[in-house]
């Protein structure tokens, strides 16, 4: 092998300046082809958000009532808490967000049932409220869900309105500091001059995140694709209970799915629970919720985050709940 | 070699050592920005499933549906593929996903007498036997009654529920009168008619030993059973041992597998889990010269190895029962042998 010539100054300095041009011609390229802002998510539309629509006013927070009856039990358990008056005023625009998930009939318990979402309208109505929107963005056609359900009909015999998603119906949603929920379509047009919301979910089983309850019911408010989210699903719901804050949740245990959830089928499926819940606390509402299904809070992902996150409690009894039964 | 060429060589090293440092850094940035992508973005950038599809006319290459004369549609046929089944089924679709699910058809069908009294049709084409097998079994409900139809069927109070072929079938109402479950009844002959099941039966199966097996209590957990990833294809059965005025359930499972080395090393894998997992083995006079006993969370398990299947015990609920399983089940795998 020859032995390589020492380098000199000269050989240096060109050699340094080749470098450099090669430096500075890569990087003016590389910033030459730089997307700065990324793929886009191809949102047409400003983000929007809701308004946190929680109660201001003290009192119980959650109250547990036993009972066959759904509109009896309702009633209490609404009574307990300090009567639906407490939550809705004179003039107020209330949105109910039902579960109307699947196109079934209301016997498999797989929808929130529509006996129980009439009663809440109709006290929402008695209150005072201008009006009761009821709305869902199903998994299923959402015509089909909305009326073989009962829902539809349940809800305009009390006098509220149906509203059903359409494209035009979702704004993108961002929340801050979220994993999943960041451009995502958001079903808004029914909250539009609202003033109250309340949550009326049944209790399920559910295959993925193990228990479909109050929080979860939030997951019929995004469009979208957003069966992506059900690799991540309690991510996706401790996020949703981040994001929307109801006046209050209903948490519906008079029937519960006890396997084969979300959707059910067979009416062995199904256990009388017997059990009616109310709650400004979704996290506690869902924490004793997880009792009724033969499960723990400390068994379902979403609700120890929700807790760890000061959403709510977990140790539902540290909010005294007020217990009744009716028969 | 001279000392000019020395500090020349070595300053050559760090500069490649500053560069490739850089290129590391701009690689490990790529890498942690898969971790917070945009889902909306993902979903903006990659081809939307296309929807549901409601058709007029049942999918080319499929036999129409025979329905019996008492029926008649309540809605259009759907079909629904790998890429919608969410639309249809939401969160369970993962459930028939990872058994090989291949497509769905679905109707809505009303009884004519009543025409109001209406039942769902499902069917789920699974691809093969076993995997329609195991989605049957997954959802198979306690108290269901057995159905005179095909190896794999059972009805409950309002549906009924299986297996012909590669196809897992369910038809549910919610108004379970007398003429709708014989409607349901008779549609659910004409298909299997339609659709003969051929060799219905699953060789595994047999591998379990008779002795206190639960009637229709046999599964097979494709994915992830027991919460073990490394467990594919596991075939499982309920045992209840008499227990005094009561009786203890026990499952076996069985994992066949291509050699007897893989199935060695199955075994090796998952009790390396439980014990990584809290578990404990244990000295037990009962204990079986196969397997070592190990106590996972109160329960006993224990895995073993007859040539190329690995075997065992899941969740009994104490080390005698857990035994006297395991030996049945040794002896049965014994006797399977060709």
């Amino acid at each position: 092998m020859s032995q390589s010539n020492p380098l000199d100054r000269r050989d240096f300095l060109l050699r340094a300046a080749k470098a450099g041009a090669a430096i500075v011609a890569a990087g003016g390229a590389g910033l030459w082809l730089h997307d700065r802002k990324g793929p886009s998510a191809n949102i047409v539309s400003e983000t929007v958000s809701l308004p946190d629509f929680s109660p201001a006013s003290a009192g119980p927070k959650m109250s547990i009532v036993t009972g066959a009856d759904r509109v009896k039990t309702v009633n209490r358990a609404l009574a307990a808490l300090g009567g639906i008056e407490r939550f809705i005023k004179s003039g107020d625009r209330v949105v109910l967000k039902v579960n109307a998930a699947f196109a079934s009939p209301a016997a498999l318990s797989a929808t929130s049932n529509p006996d129980l979402v009439g009663e809440v309208a109709r006290l929402c109505l008695r209150a005072g409220a201008a009006s009761v929107i009821v709305t869902d963005n199903p998994i299923n056609d959402p015509p089909s869900c909305f009326s073989l359900t009962g829902i539809a009909r349940a809800a305009e015999a009390a006098g509220a309105k149906i509203a059903l998603p359409t494209p035009s119906s979702f704004k993108p949603t961002t929340l801050a500091d979220a994993t999943l929920i960041k451009d995502w379509p958001l079903l808004f047009e029914p909250f539009q001059g609202a003033t109250k919301l309340i949550g009326l979910a049944p209790v399920k089983d559910h295959h993925r995140a193990g228990a479909s309850m109050t929080m979860k019911n939030w997951y019929g408010l995004l469009g979208g694709r957003r069966n992506i989210f059900h690799q991540d699903i309690n991510t996706i719901i401790f996020e949703l209970a981040r994001l929307i804050h109801p006046t209050l949740v209903i948490l519906d245990g008079t029937t519960t799915m006890m396997t084969n959830g979300p959707t059910g089928g067979s009416l062995d499926d199904l256990k009388a629970t017997n059990t009616m819940i109310a709650s400004t606390d979704a996290v506690a509402a869902d924490a004793f919720g997880a009792t009724l299904l033969g499960k723990t809070a400390a068994s379902l992902p979403f609700i120890g985050k929700a807790a760890a996150a000061g959403l709510g409690t977990a140790d539902f009894e540290s909010l005294n709940p007020v217990r009744d039964h009716v028969d | 070699m001279s000392q000019s060429s020395n500090e020349r060589g070595r300053t050559e090293r760090w500069v490649g050592f500053i560069i490739l440092l850089c290129l590391a850094g701009i690689a490990a940035g790529v890498y942690h920005k898969q971790f917070s992508f945009n889902p909306a973005v993902l979903v903006a950038t990659t081809a939307a499933p296309e929807a549901a599809k409601t058709i007029s006319s049942p999918a080319p290459g499929e036999a129409p549906p025979t329905l019996p004369p008492e029926l008649s549609a309540f809605s259009a046929p759907e079909t629904f593929t790998a890429d919608n089944l969410y639309d249809k089924v939401d969160g369970k679709a993962d459930l028939y996903l990872t058994a090989g699910f291949v497509g769905l058809q679905c109707q809505r069908l009303a009884l004519k007498a009543t025409n109001d009294t209406w039942m769902e049709w499902f069917v789920y084409d699974m691809g093969t036997l076993p995997q329609a097998f195991s989605v049957f079994s997954l959802q198979r409900r306690a108290e269901a009654q057995t159905l005179d139809l095909t190896p794999f069927a059972y009805q409950t109070q309002n549906s009924l529920y299986f297996v012909s072929g590669r196809y897992y079938v369910e038809a549910i109402t919610a108004m379970p009168t007398e003429p709708m479950m014989a409607a349901m009844r008779a549609m659910a002959r004409q298909f299997v008619a339609a659709h003969p099941p051929g060799a219905a039966e699953i060789p595994e199966l047999k591998l379990f030993p008779p002795e206190n097996l639960e009637a229709g209590s046999q599964g097979l957990q494709i994915v992830d059973a027991f919460g073990f990833d490394q467990f594919t294809n596991v075939f499982t059965a309920k045992y209840r041992l008499p227990n005094g005025a009561t009786n203890v359930a026990v499952l076996a499972f069985l994992e066949l597998t291509k050699t007897p080395a893989a199935a060695a090393a199955l075994r090796d894998a998952y009790r390396s889990f439980l014990l990584a997992n809290g578990g404990k083995e244990i000295e037990s006079q009962d204990a079986v010269s196969i397997g070592k006993p190990i106590n996972f969370m109160d329960n006993i398990e224990i895995v073993f190895v007859d040539g190329n299947t690995m075997a065992g015990v899941h969740a009994a609920p104490d080390a005698v029962s857990a035994a006297k399983v395991t030996r049945q089940l040794a002896d049965s795998l014994q006797k399977g042998k060709p």
